[in-house]
């Protein structure tokens, strides 16, 4: 278990963020810890969505999976980019 | 003894040079500060002045524009006019008095370099005026500033700004670094005297000069005025330095035209953009910053790259574009980062502010009109706490401003290179270029993202952030008009319950 900061851009907002998630978190907690700084605070919340997707390099992350099985694989460095949309 | 008319003797003055015997020419003015490059030494004979003037000929006009600027500057003292000016109109003289006074600090550094190592006599010349030009206005601000300061503490960042960590102001200084104190005599001539002085400055003076008029702040009017007389005196020595390298290396003339443009725009759309359309009460708005950088800065320059043979920056349409919306994403961007400003912004988004911007910006709604009805339900629902950013933006390690806030909503992309090793990313794809073309001269600067992360800023919190930027709890920013301006927006039932 260990901070991890990204660069995490929620679709629809205007700028994309400085968030620090955990390499245990799974990538819907990822998602979660992203929308907090967009998600009523500059996007209201879509009735419709059932949840939250990330996408890291052009894939749809599993959101079961945990964000430390890319970490450990080197896929991903401190301050990568993260894509969060509503799912 | 009769004085020789200026004539008789200011063809030889010009070309007084020294004839070196001690050392070699390189290493009296070495290509590193000089900038002269490929530029052979017959081609600066044809590097002509493009106004003459005389030590004596500058101290009386200069005391003449200094009597008028402090006699207004002294009547205005004892009206206290202050009292009476808009909350939001103050904000654009202390953004103003806070980071531009020590730029033009700054520039008297590179003036002083014009004076030692300009290519040519003619040009070190002139370097004196435009070196005296800066003291005048690094002292103007400061003057203007201490007679405010009994009004308001926020004035005191004339004189504080630079010395802190803000994060606009590292921003700022970051450019000037780049095209002032880090640039040769051939860059600082491009990049600073044409591009950010004869291109951009018309609208932080001119246009901010007529927008303070009409706002009833004369003092700020008369400062910025008399500023500019100067600025667009010796902002004309670029001509000549670019015409001469035009002809011969056209390509580094091109590039350094190219970055500087770019990295202007950048910051005028940070400081005047949100000034002119955000700041400037409504009814004492005369342009929009749109119409102002059309009509000022894009015509002139059409015109001066036509004269000068340069061709329009490979990213002509997208900064055409990017003038309908960047200052925009600059402006929620500072609002919502209030507390790291030394100004009180305003919104600016009431319905009838909310009026004139879609009738100036047909996308303002679609772009941003969004954004801020989710602001204002939050503040109408009394949770101020989530109209402030919680955390860091992320920042463009060339402009250090704000990923996606040169463009809009719709526009946010990733933009990122990696040189040895670190990952680098950029607001736009120009900066990336920027970058990409001189990865040495930007790779060893690091934002305050970076610093965040290296441990620089303690406790590693936004509280942390503004007290690391030296902001006080007195010159902390929050909304002009303590958010009453959203009281409109409340349902009928909402306005009845209360």
């Amino acid at each position: 278990m260990a901070l991890f900061p990204i660069y995490a851009y929620f679709k629809g907002d205007y700028i994309p963020r400085l968030v620090a998630v955990d390499t245990d978190d799974t990538y819907a907690e990822v998602a979660a810890k992203v929308a907090e700084h967009t998600v009523g605070r500059t996007l209201p919340a879509d009735p419709r969505a059932k949840g939250y997707q990330v996408t890291i390099d052009n894939e749809t992350m599993d959101p079961a999976e945990t964000l430390g099985i890319r970490v450990a694989a080197q896929k991903i460095l401190p301050l990568h980019w993260v894509d969060v949309n509503f799912a | 003894m009769r004085l020789l008319s200026r004539d008789d003797w200011y063809d030889i003055g010009r070309d007084l040079d020294w004839t070196l015997s001690y050392v070699d020419h390189a290493a009296a003015f070495p290509d590193s500060w000089s900038g002269n490059g490929v530029v052979p030494a017959a081609a600066w004979d044809e590097w002509d002045e493009p106004y003459r003037v005389t030590y004596h000929d500058y101290v009386s006009v200069q005391r003449e524009k200094e009597g008028g600027a402090h006699a207004v500057r002294e009547a205005l003292k004892r009206a206290n006019i202050f009292d009476k000016l808009d909350p939001a109109h103050t904000a654009s003289s202390q953004m103003h008095m806070g980071t531009t006074c020590f730029v033009e600090q700054m520039a008297i550094t590179m003036q002083s370099r014009f004076c030692r190592f300009a290519p040519t006599p003619r040009w070190r010349n002139l370097g004196v005026y435009g070196m005296l030009d800066e003291i005048r206005h690094a002292q103007l601000d400061m003057a203007f500033s201490h007679d405010l300061l009994k009004d308001d503490e926020s004035f005191d960042w004339c004189q504080k700004a630079f010395h802190t960590n803000e994060w606009a102001v590292i921003a700022i200084r970051n450019f000037f670094d780049d095209c002032m104190l880090n640039a040769d005599c051939m860059e600082a001539a491009i990049a600073t005297s044409l591009t950010v002085e004869h291109g951009f400055t018309n609208i932080q003076f001119v246009a901010l000069a007529a927008d303070a008029m009409e706002a009833g702040d004369i003092d700020f009017s008369n400062l910025l005025s008399s500023i500019q007389t100067d600025e667009s005196r010796h902002a004309q020595c670029g001509f000549p330095a670019v015409e001469v390298l035009m002809k011969h290396d056209p390509k580094r003339a091109q590039h350094i035209f190219d970055v500087s443009f770019w990295r202007s725009f950048r910051l005028f759309q940070t400081l005047t953009g949100t000034s002119m359309d955000y700041y400037t009460p409504l009814h004492q708005r005369k342009m929009s910053f749109k119409e102002f950088m059309l009509e000022w800065v894009v015509t002139q320059h059409e015109r001066t790259m036509r004269d000068i043979g340069l061709q329009k920056p490979w990213y002509w349409d997208q900064f055409i574009a990017c003038l309908d919306h960047g200052h925009h994403a600059m402006h929620l961007g500072t609002w919502s980062y209030r507390p790291t400003l030394f100004w009180n912004p305003n919104a600016g988004v009431s319905r009838a502010e909310r009026s004139w911007l879609n009738s100036k910006y047909p996308g303002w709604e679609d772009s941003w009109g969004v954004l801020w009805d989710q602001v204002i339900r939050n503040v109408n629902e009394g949770h101020i706490e989530k109209t402030v950013a919680a955390t860091l933006p992320a920042l463009c390690n060339v402009t250090h401003l704000p990923i996606g806030a040169h463009w809009d909503r719709h526009h946010v992309a990733k933009h990122m290179s990696v040189y040895k090793g670190r990952q680098y990313y950029f607001d736009s794809d120009v900066s990336k270029w920027i970058f990409d073309c001189n990865p040495e001269r930007y790779a060893g600067s690091t934002n305050v993202v970076e610093r965040f992360l290296a441990g620089q800023i303690q406790p590693m919190d936004l509280g942390g952030a503004v007290q690391w930027m030296g902001l006080t709890p007195e010159v902390m920013g929050d909304d002009a008009y303590k958010y009453r301006w959203a009281a409109e927006y409340q349902t009928p039932q909402a306005l009845a319950a209360e």
